[in-house]
């Protein structure tokens, strides 16, 4: 990445920073190089030794807050390493650009990545799912929009089945495995693109780049329509800052033909937007618009020629969707209350692990946008115009009143607001050029990406207990798939199973949720709801769904044992399967007694 | 040879080559591992490399929405024409950059040629 300053008052026409002392002279210093280049050897050290270290950590130690219990201590070793290797290579007086791109995607590596290198199976169920979705439109060239509602928005499922089964790729094991790491380094280019966009400082763009990792907590970035909308979400405001906002002024400004492709691509990334997630073109239309009304934007009409592509889109081709339950899908607009307490109060919940889990990521939020408040204090008083990167920063949030998003819409509008809060927090943590020599600003960089870290592991990965798939589960799943006949019942107690995954259409999946009765009782409601199909069923009991029950449900240890019993010795349930991981259960039809003529 | 000639000879063989690998009987992890790349960045490189943006940064930032953006417009079209063929549509859209590229390098060949002959003018 350039180091060029892409300020719309500067333009492209600066040059790379060079506002501390001017460099010694080649040869004047032999130890002053030698220490420049012994900052090189701390990217692969750390990547070496802190992926090893995560190779070779026991995903059985993942405890109750998830996958920090399992993290040895050679990573937050290279991870300091790290940390402190960027913060010198970030008060260089001329930055190297290598260099700090080399410490970012060791960072990306050793915390988003850290699962991929730790666990022997992709990770969180609902990513098996949508390879579930791609294998289907893989396989048939089709979409099943009454089977699942993410079916209408096909458009990221059906682009991944061209690319994976065009490249004859069959195992979705291994794009599940790198997909977040993927999406995260597609996402770190724009990334560093806004932040430069607004800053005459090259060292914010950079650092706003490191800190976007830590503080991107929310996890949305494994194989799913959200993470890949979100990468176009943020090309979509790339090109819109760059050749459509007031006041930029470019070197070489595009010509009219050119200006006018521009916004064919604005278009075409924004369509792409519509046909692949439903609540991501709302944040863009939310973005588009607050540009507008500030004054920042040149396409006053944008907003609306956005809006109406999105409408006719849901009116269209997403019927099955919301046909049928009106209700359901705008019964929340302007429901404030209900929207934040489904979103914050709903999810502090569970077991004492989990609400500290929950709790630590209200505190990770409220960081996050206080140091952000404190990069537009910095910017002010440098008279430095914050105001597109308050609009985007603030423009998500008018959309947790269309919606609660099953409880995530919070999460999602915190996500669609970081790239912004990233590059006014390195805005509020870049020492000044005057004071780039004072201990306080040496200490500053190191002491915040601590903090992030450390709260990224748990606030992160804090369901890993759940979240996590065990080899033993697949094993469980793959031999239900071989003794299963089509069209049975395969029940589940919980929606943490990784199946589906494959042959979505070929059974009924139904999940159970645990009642607070007696296991028996609730062993007979499993039984009642499997009985209703004449072609049978399964039940399976992953370690993962007792961890959820656990942690999440709260339900007890001592029910989950009563359950166990009561499965063992029903004569509706017989084991056919298990591991260490894993229960299958084939259900026994009762028989059917003979009354006679 | 200039640096945009270069990148544009490399971005269209890149292609060729990926369109070789598709056709191939090659593993698919090796196939991935060298296509995938190209697929994600190269068709929406084509794009902004004719917009003449001159913004390195840029280019590289809005190269994958860019990208990803036509591979939904192919895998679309193939679904609402029920022509579905995942391997023709993977090849199709590599075969379309690197014709664009082939024609940026076309252009500056004519540009340097005229370059020329105003010079020996």
């Amino acid at each position: 990445m350039a180091t060029r300053e892409l300020d719309p008052a500067a333009g492209l026409s600066a040059s790379p920073v060079r506002d501390g002392p001017v460099p010694a002279a080649r040869g004047d210093r032999p130890r002053r190089v030698d220490a420049r280049t012994a900052l090189w050897a701390i990217p692969p050290t750390s990547a070496v030794v802190g992926g090893l270290s995560l190779a070779h950590a026991d995903p059985a130690r993942i405890g109750d807050l998830g996958l920090i219990s399992a993290i040895p201590v050679g990573v937050f070793a290279s991870l300091a390493l790290l940390t402190l290797g960027f913060a010198v290579a970030l008060r260089e007086s001329r930055l190297r650009p290598a260099l700090l791109a080399a410490h970012i995607l060791v960072l990306l590596l050793l915390l988003p990545g850290a699962p991929a290198l730790l666990e022997h199976e992709p990770r969180f169920a609902t990513a098996w799912l949508h390879a579930g979705f791609v294998d289907y439109i893989a396989n048939t060239g089709s979409t099943l929009p009454n089977l699942d509602a993410r079916f209408s928005w096909p458009g990221f499922f059906a682009a991944a089945a061209v690319l994976t089964r065009g490249l004859g790729l069959r195992d979705p094991a291994p794009v599940l495995t790198w997909a977040p790491l993927a999406f995260d380094l597609l996402a770190l280019v724009p990334v560093y693109a806004i932040a430069a966009m607004t800053t005459k400082d090259a060292r914010v763009p950079w650092l706003a780049t490191w800190l976007f990792i830590p503080a991107n907590w929310v996890g949305q970035d494994y194989f799913s329509p959200q993470a890949f909308a979100f990468v176009l979400f943020l090309g979509f405001v790339v090109v819109l800052l760059r050749y459509f906002s007031v006041g930029t002024e470019l070197r070489r400004p595009p010509r009219a033909l050119d200006r006018g492709g521009l916004f064919v691509i604005l278009l075409l990334i924004y369509c792409a937007i519509v046909w692949s997630h439903q609540l991501t073109p709302y944040f863009a239309v939310a973005a588009t618009a607050g540009l507008v009304l500030v004054g920042a934007c040149r396409l006053r009409t944008l907003p609306l020629l956005l809006a109406v592509i999105v409408v006719a889109f849901v009116s269209y081709l997403a019927v099955s969707y919301w046909a049928g339950h009106l209700a359901d899908v705008l019964g929340g607009i302007g429901k404030l209350g209900s929207t934040f307490s489904s979103n914050v109060g709903n999810r502090v919940s569970g077991s004492p692990a989990h609400e500290w889990v929950s709790r630590l990521r209200i505190v990770m939020t409220a960081a996050v946008s206080a140091l952000a408040l404190i990069g537009v204090a910095r910017r002010w008083r440098r008279r430095s115009s914050s105001i597109p990167l308050v609009v985007l920063l603030v423009a998500p949030y008018p959309v947790l009143a269309l919606q609660a998003y099953g409880g995530e819409v919070l999460l999602r509008t915190y996500l669609f607001a970081l790239p912004f809060a990233a590059a006014l927090m390195a805005a509020g943590l870049v020492p000044s050029a005057r004071r780039r020599g004072s201990a306080a600003s040496a200490v500053v960089v190191p002491l915040v990406t601590a903090a992030l870290v450390a709260g990224f592991f748990v606030a992160r990965f804090g369901n890993e207990a759940f979240e996590m798939v065990r080899p033993g589960e697949v094993a469980a799943i793959h031999r239900l798939y071989r003794v299963a006949a089509p069209a049975s019942t395969l029940a589940s107690i919980d929606e943490n199973v990784a199946w589906r995954s494959t042959g979505i259409a070929s059974f009924t999946y139904v999940t159970l949720p645990i009642e607070r009765a007696s296991p028996r009782r609730y062993l007979q409601f499993v039984s009642d709801e499997i009985a209703r199909n004449p072609n049978g069923g399964y039940l399976l009991v992953t370690a993962s769904q007792i961890q959820a029950a656990r942690l999440v449900g709260g339900v007890s240890r001592g029910w989950l044992a009563g359950f166990r019993r009561a499965l063992a010795v029903s004569p509706r349930f017989r084991l056919v399967y298990s591991n260490r991981d894993a229960r299958l259960y084939r259900f026994r039809p009762p028989a059917k007694v003979f009354h006679g003529p | 040879m200039d640096r945009r000639r270069r990148s544009a000879w490399l971005l269209a063989w890149s292609c060729l080559v990926g369109v070789a690998l598709v056709l191939a009987p090659v593993p698919a992890g090796v196939r991935t591992l060298v296509v995938l790349p190209v697929a994600l960045l190269v068709p929406g490189l084509c794009i902004t490399r004719r917009l003449r943006l001159r913004e390195p940064l840029i280019e590289v930032a809005i190269a994958f929405p860019i990208s990803a953006a036509l591979w939904v417009g192919v895998a679309q079209a193939e679904l609402y024409v029920h022509a579905w063929s995942p391997k023709v549509g993977l090849v199709v859209l590599l075969l379309a950059s690197a014709w664009s590229l082939g024609a940026e390098l076309r252009s500056i060949a004519v540009l340097d040629a005229r370059r020329v002959a105003g010079g020996v003018k």
